[in-house]
């Protein structure tokens, strides 16, 4: 009789298809397509006002809070 | 304003897109994404004497507006939103049907991820840092990102795998028939 123990059989090979490396390239893709979604909308209006803003205000190192 | 200055202002304003996709990743998207990348430009911008040019403004930005969420009483769970109807919208000028469902599908499940995995997720593996820049950004250890990353993509792997191997698995195969071949979408509607 043959008595296989799990470690002995074969691994699976890769699936295809709706395998599990599908869905992992299915998330890296939309992973980027949904942040690159973002990056590619037009900055709201408030961005260019602020910079205008901050464009007259010079920036200083010694007050203020530290950022990290 | 100097000619150093302006650079760095320069570079600022280069990395406002990434960081609204950052900041979006973190509260959602919408006037609470904007108004925390406002307060991290308006920080930045009052200590850039304490950014060290030459290295990377962005990893600088980034941890900024952390910690601008981080350390404000602005720290709420993310709000869940309206999937469908934010990203309807802002794809909407774009062609590819299927495309959209699975985006939406993406954000839904992205959603589920606890706040720390979708974040650590989105540094690596979009907004192109390596695990130490990340790990700074994060102020944890290099060990604790990678397995952030990994649980994240498992467990996206859980959620999105389930939905095409059972409820959406034959309108998904449709589907990329339809869209891959549009000779065949004709087809199929001439003989309903």
């Amino acid at each position: 009789m043959l008595n296989y123990s799990e470690k002995a059989l074969p691994k699976e090979p890769p699936r295809h298809g709706d395998g599990d490396g599908d869905v992992h390239t299915r998330i890296t893709s939309q992973l980027q397509t949904y942040y690159n979604q973002i990056l590619a909308q037009p900055l709201p209006d408030r961005f260019q006002e602020l910079l205008l803003r901050l464009d007259d205000e010079a920036p200083t190192a010694t007050d203020g809070e530290r950022g990290e | 304003m100097s000619e150093t200055k302006a650079e760095l202002r320069d570079e600022m304003v280069a990395c406002i897109p990434s960081l609204r996709a950052f900041a979006a990743s973190l509260v959602g998207m919408g006037d609470r994404a904007d108004d925390l990348v406002q307060e991290a430009l308006v920080k930045a911008w009052a200590n850039l004497g304490r950014f060290e040019p030459g290295t990377n403004m962005k990893a600088w930005l980034f941890t900024i507006l952390r910690n601008t969420l981080y350390s404000t009483h602005r720290k709420r769970k993310r709000e869940v939103q309206d999937v469908d109807g934010r990203y309807s919208a802002m794809l909407a000028s774009q062609p590819n049907q299927t495309g959209y469902l699975d985006l939406d599908d993406f954000c839904r499940a992205l959603d589920q991820l606890p706040d720390d995995q979708r974040e650590a997720l989105i540094l690596i593996g979009a907004s192109g840092f390596s695990y130490e820049e990340a790990a700074e950004i994060c102020g944890c250890a290099i060990g604790t990102v990678k397995s952030r990353v990994n649980r994240a993509r498992s467990r996206l792997a859980d959620i999105l795998g389930a939905d095409a191997t059972s409820d959406f698995g034959p309108d998904r195969a449709v589907a990329a028939v339809l869209a891959t071949s549009p000779g065949s979408a004709v087809k199929i509607s001439a003989m309903e």
